[in-house]
């Protein structure tokens, strides 16, 4: 049997792709808490994070052909699915009640990086590249992201102009990819 | 609004300026159709884009251990595989046909009834996969050099293809490393039209899967072919370019009986 342990990425998938549950489960082991993680970090909710997760990975075992090695590693990919869904829930009438909560709750307390969505970068480059930000980009990126807001909701709840903000997130990235690549962190995101 | 109402396309200029917002899906919806239709046709913008969500992806980086009892429900969820369509039969036989007799009897009887037959789209990404990774390590290592390099490993294991022809001869070597790496070496299959391919197959419990595509004019191809004891025979089909799911032609090469 192939060791998919000791596998990379691609070859997991050449393993889903040949429906071996167990190239699957090692997908999972790998990036399933991180996706987890991610997904209740936007919900707000471990029920709903649950059924992200398992969407996440049911949806790489019945159509492994969306996952393009040339593209990025597995763990982008899985992480973009389940960002994805997760704003999807967020976003749907379903889920309108938690998202009216959270608006309210961010429109009361505002938003503490700090204590709400940078703590998920463990990684202390990671959290070098965003201590490098400037505060407005960080604010937008985090808001965006671990928010589920648009980019015109974002702007609308710091009185900022849309193409302001769009901008911040914009160069914000770009700030951090620029770090990160300068400090060796590429390396560790592109493949097991 | 930054941007007037209008029906005009984005310009690339617009479709830029939202890629960080788009990559955290941060745009509304028919921005994000407009985008995506600038990105099937925007090469840097994608590139771009897949920089982002590699950062993004880091950010969110704190992940606890994976849950076992969600990891059982999503067990619980995978889809038993599907019986191979009839179209396949062509191949099938001939793969059999390459294995041992008293192999390819029983491989007969289980082909239609092995309930785990592999579905179509799974042959067919194998197919994408395995030329992707073979793009990628092209992109690192001249193949050439590689598939030379792989034969001289003590623990390769090399398979001729010989020709379905009147002559049988030998037209490519495969060699298998004990990673699941493989290469086919090019010996005397011709070259075929822009709009063609040659496809490598395998017969893998019983079922024809696809393992990729060697190109019109190959030389030494870079392969992921997993664990080669399960593939019990190869076979090589000349297909339209970007290969197919399930072959109905006959192969151009099989493997010889050598393989128990």
């Amino acid at each position: 049997m192939v060791d998919y342990q000791t596998a990379a990425d691609a070859g997991i998938v050449v393993g889903i792709a040949r429906c071996h549950e167990p190239a699957l489960a090692e997908a999972y082991r790998r990036h399933g808490g991180s996706v987890h993680t991610l997904a209740r970090r936007v919900l707000r909710s471990a029920t709903l994070a649950d059924e992200v997760t398992q969407e996440v990975f049911v949806e790489l075992w019945r159509d492994p052909d969306r996952f393009d090695p040339g593209r990025g590693a597995l763990r982008t990919f899985l992480m973009t699915k389940a960002h994805s869904r997760a704003v999807d829930v967020l976003r749907s009438e379903s889920a309108r009640r938690v998202r009216e909560e959270k608006t309210v709750q961010t429109a009361a307390a505002g938003y503490d990086i700090e204590h709400h969505a940078w703590d998920l970068a463990v990684a202390d480059r990671v959290k070098e590249a965003v201590g490098t930000l400037p505060a407005d980009e960080r604010t937008a990126i985090e808001m965006a992201y671990f928010g589920g807001h648009t980019y015109r909701e974002v702007a609308s709840l710091l009185g900022e102009p849309e193409g302001t903000v769009k901008s911040r997130i914009r160069s914000g990235l770009g700030r951090l990819r620029a770090f990160m690549v300068q400090h060796g962190v590429e390396t560790a995101w592109t493949d097991q | 609004m930054d941007r007037p109402m209008s029906h005009d396309p984005m310009s690339h200029d617009e479709v830029a300026g939202l890629l960080g917002a788009y990559a955290l899906d941060a745009v509304d919806a028919d921005e994000a159709v407009e985008i995506e239709t600038h990105l099937s046709d925007g090469p840097r913008c994608t590139a771009e884009l897949a920089q982002h969500r590699e950062v993004a992806a880091m950010l969110a980086n704190a992940g606890s251990d994976a849950s076992v009892e969600l990891w059982d429900q999503i067990a619980a969820r995978l889809d038993p595989a599907g019986e191979p369509p009839p179209t396949a039969v062509v191949l099938d036989a001939a793969l059999a046909g390459a294995l041992p007799r008293r192999i390819s009897e029983r491989q007969r009887r289980m082909r239609w009834s092995a309930a785990g037959a592999i579905t179509a789209v799974a042959a067919a990404v194998i197919a994408l996969l395995a030329v992707q990774v073979g793009h990628l390590d092209n992109k690192v290592n001249d193949p050439v050099q590689q598939a030379a390099a792989a034969r001289q490993n003590p623990q390769a294991h090399l398979v001729t293809l010989r020709s379905t022809g009147p002559s049988t001869a030998t037209v490519a070597d495969l060699v298998e490393l004990p990673s699941g790496s493989a290469y086919v070496i090019n010996h005397g299959l011709p070259g075929l039209s822009a709009d063609e391919t040659y496809q490598l197959w395998g017969e893998e419990k019983g079922r024809t899967v696809s393992l990729g595509l060697l190109g019109n004019h190959p030389t030494a191809v870079a392969l992921t072919v997993g664990d080669r004891k399960l593939i019990r025979a190869f076979a090589v089909t000349a297909e339209r370019a970007g290969g197919v799911v399930q072959s109905t032609h006959a192969p151009v090469a099989v493997s010889g009986p050598q393989r128990v």
